[in-house]
């Protein structure tokens, strides 16, 4: 299993409130990157869902979330029985610039409040970081499958 | 709180890894915006370079059901993981995204899956830093949203009562404690709090004792009064005129839908909503 950083981006799908001129060349790098993301069309609905995925998608270190406002992305997680870590960087597309988002996403050290900043030793907490509940490596799947 | 259906959900992914070619930039914008804006959620696997930066492969689920867009060229069968997730497999290359959509909505029906977007994205969020347990907002709230848990403390307990666009039960907050992501401003919308909201909300709670303490009894005055005004001057259409004027202004102030002004509750029925919030919670009022 790999243990890199999530980036989990939220499209605000349900609401006008985040700016298209933010979230469309924020959603646009994160897909031309090449990088590995999670996107879910609301953290809202997983938060009213409760969903199951969320303790793992925050339970890696280093994880950014990009969404909105750090205190609304904190409570609703709270409200969905999860704990956002102290550690996991909050990008606010309700206030940032798309490059501004973009640089930081992609430079973790230009965020203030990365692991490495705040003394956080990634490896020690990803030992410590809950298991995912499944794992599906379509590759394995994949090299059964074909000939 | 708002039921799931992890039963029939449907999870995606966007697979680049061994066994399948990457895709090109244009067409990953294309497929995750529409995918996104129509409701779902996708895990996006990312190219399988190698450089050990990347998952190259992996999709980790929590769904019982999982669907891999790829540009596979013969596509692989559908199978069962050893976690028993239904894994089903769509070659995606050179589709359009609307083309990908309606294959996704085929094997969502398929599978049984809820559509997406089968939910209220209007509710509150407690922020229980600022939260004083005051039970102003349970009080305040017509549509029962709040109670209170095994534990006394305040809870959202049915958020999709809340009336999509009203925030009247965090403007009663004196602590500015009640959070709607998706309200248009701060610091409701969940911005930092800073000392002028404070004021703000302390200056409420002011004029509140100013009016006795009891906003709701001053009100019920003063449309006594204002009776007894309308009765000597016999003028019902003005009097109308007057409170239909007064009710916009306070609409406008407040934020306030239409449908909860014309249901103001009087404090007798304020105080049995509270004893019935806690005597659900299993405490004495």
């Amino acid at each position: 299993m790999s243990e890199s950083p999530t980036i989990l981006y939220c499209h605000c799908a349900h609401s006008q409130v985040v700016p298209d001129a933010t979230k469309r060349p924020v959603l646009e790098a994160l897909a031309r990157s090449g990088k590995a993301f999670e996107a879910v069309a609301d953290l809202c609905e997983l938060s009213a869902r409760k969903d199951p995925s969320l303790p793992r998608l925050l339970g890696r270190p280093g994880t950014q979330i990009i969404a909105c406002h750090r205190r609304a992305v904190s409570w609703l997680m709270h409200a969905a029985g999860t704990e956002l870590p102290k550690d996991t960087v909050v990008h606010n597309m309700r206030e940032s610039k798309p490059d501004d988002i973009v640089s930081k996403v992609f430079n973790p050290a230009l965020n203030v409040d990365t692991p490495a900043a705040v003394g956080i030793d990634p490896a020690a907490e990803a030992a410590a970081a809950p298991a995912a509940p499944a794992l599906v490596a379509p590759d394995t799947l994949l090299t059964k499958a074909m000939p | 709180m708002i039921a799931s259906n992890p039963k029939n959900a449907l999870a995606l992914a966007l697979y680049e890894g061994p066994g399948a070619q990457p895709f090109a930039p244009d067409q990953r914008v294309s497929l995750l915006s529409t995918l996104l804006g129509k409701g779902y959620r996708v895990s996006v696997t990312g190219e399988n370079t190698g450089d050990g930066g990347l998952r190259g492969g992996e999709v980790t689920c929590d769904q019982p059901n999982l669907l891999v867009l790829g540009r596979f060229g013969a596509v692989p069968e559908p199978r069962q993981d050893a976690s028993g997730i239904a894994v089903r497999f769509a070659d995606v290359d050179g589709q359009t995204a609307e083309a990908v959509l309606e294959k996704v909505k085929a094997v969502e029906t398929e599978v049984g899956g809820t559509a997406p977007g089968t939910w209220k994205p209007w509710f509150p969020v407690i922020d229980y830093d600022r939260c004083t347990n005051c039970m102003q907002c349970l009080s305040f709230c017509l549509f029962d949203v709040y109670g209170v848990d095994k534990g006394g403390k305040l809870a959202v307990s049915n958020p999709s009562n809340c009336k999509t666009n009203c925030p009247a039960c965090s403007r009663v907050c004196p602590e500015v404690a009640i959070v709607f992501p998706k309200y248009k401003s701060g610091p409701i919308n969940g911005e930092p709090v800073n000392s002028d909201d404070i004021r703000r909300e302390h200056m409420k709670v002011d004029i509140s004792a100013l009016l006795g303490g009891d906003i709701y009894q001053a009100l019920r005055d003063r449309s006594i009064k204002a009776k007894s005004r309308f009765s000597k001057e016999r003028d019902s259409d003005r009097a109308l005129a007057e409170r239909l004027r007064c009710l916009e202004k306070l609409k406008e102030a407040l934020d306030i839908p239409d449908e909860l002004l014309q249901s103001l509750p009087d404090q007798d029925a304020i105080s049995a909503k509270k004893m019935i919030a806690m005597r659900r919670a299993g405490l004495t009022a």
